[in-house]
């Protein structure tokens, strides 16, 4: 379920953050749920294990996860909220690009929200199509 | 991390062709050195100074504080050795090829040679003769391994193999490093492989170290994939 393209440019273990966060914000990793155990996580997507602890204690720092001596890694209990914020940020990025781009069209906001809405419209009401976050 | 091995002003040459020189590098314990340069860059005559089978020139290798002359042999078992084209006794079988290495290693592991021809699938009474190349390379790691080495060398022994093959071998790797956290040196000349266990990056060149640095710093820097890294810096200066 965690998957990582290592001809990207983006750091190995930064990939593995991402994934991780988005599990949580897709709700397929719920509060205090176990994470894979390091060794586990690294020969499975066959990576060095060192970069998969990197991965975990950033997210720990950072207080998405909690390790809990001898029994591993899980999803902290509050990790959802922080998640919420963080997809709320991700989001709000891809809009601001999309806003930007609609001014340099001429549009105006009007244009713009009448365009979201039918965008919104051929969507499906804004459902679960393609819901892979980068 | 502490210091493992440290190389100072090595140099080595055949004949008139001088393959290294100069050559400096530091290796910490506990991390993962991908050396990548092209073919006949010196990369096998690095391993073989290290593994003491050819002497240096000039330089020298200190091995945890300690300096290491050719000839001596005490350090070597701390080395592990998977080589491209290694050379076996082909009248042995596979359990006598392990019974001869556990006789030279003081910190030999049976129960984990063992463990490991069975997870191979390897046959302890087949005859080395017999086995195909890629079946080679499992003994060899699997020798390599139960001699619990401080540091493994790997000189671009999956050259060759088929995709699979590399990466039952690059599985058997990371298994190694999440166990007992291993130093290893992993010299190839295939990109793939390194990119996805590879800490510390090396790249020779002319005879010499042109890169020795993080890997994610580089990548950071140069936004290229390490296939692009290494054919830009290697490349373009007509050799």
């Amino acid at each position: 379920m965690i998957r990582v393209d290592t001809t990207s440019f983006v750091p190995i273990y930064e990939q593995i953050k991402t994934e991780i966060v988005r599990l949580v914000a897709a709700g397929v990793l719920k509060p205090d749920a176990p994470l894979p155990s390091i060794r586990d996580l690294a020969t499975e997507i066959l990576v060095n294990p060192n970069t998969v602890a990197r991965a975990y204690r950033e997210l720990e720092r950072e207080g998405l996860i909690s390790t809990r001596q001898g029994s591993g890694s899980f999803v902290s209990a509050d990790a959802r909220a922080d998640v919420d914020e963080e997809r709320k940020a991700h989001l709000g990025r891809i809009f601001d690009a999309s806003i930007a781009e609609a001014g340099t069209f001429g549009l105006g906001p009007e244009d713009i929200l009448k365009l979201f809405k039918e965008r919104l419209r051929v969507a499906g009401g804004g459902g679960r199509k393609g819901g892979r976050h980068e | 991390m502490s210091e493992l091995l440290r190389i100072e002003r090595l140099s080595k040459n055949f004949g008139r062709r001088s393959v290294l020189r100069d050559f400096h590098l530091t290796i910490e314990s506990g991390r993962v050195y991908g050396l990548l340069g092209r073919s006949g860059e010196g990369k096998t005559t690095l391993a073989r100074i290290l593994m003491g089978v050819i002497p240096a020139d000039g330089g020298t290798i200190h091995y945890k504080s300690r300096r290491i002359t050719f000839g001596a042999s005490d350090y070597k078992r701390e080395f592990g050795y998977v080589p491209e084209d290694p050379f076996f006794y082909d009248g042995l079988t596979v359990r006598g090829l392990l019974a001869l290495n556990a006789r030279f290693y003081p910190r030999w592991d049976a129960k984990r040679a063992a463990a490991d021809l069975e997870r191979f699938g390897l046959e302890p009474k087949a005859k080395i003769a017999t086995l195909s190349r890629g079946t080679k390379l499992k003994l060899e790691l699997v020798a390599a391994l139960a001699a619990a080495p401080e540091l493994l060398i790997l000189d671009d022994p999956t050259s060759g193999l088929d995709v699979p093959t590399r990466r039952d071998f690059l599985r058997d790797i990371i298994r190694e490093l999440a166990a007992s956290g291993t130093t290893i040196l992993f010299a190839t000349h295939l990109v793939h492989e390194l990119e996805r266990v590879v800490e510390r990056l090396l790249i020779l060149h002319g005879g010499c170290l042109i890169l020795d640095e993080d890997f994610d710093a580089v990548k950071g820097r140069h936004q290229a994939s390490l296939e692009d890294i290494f054919t830009s810096l290697v490349s373009g200066d007509g050799k």
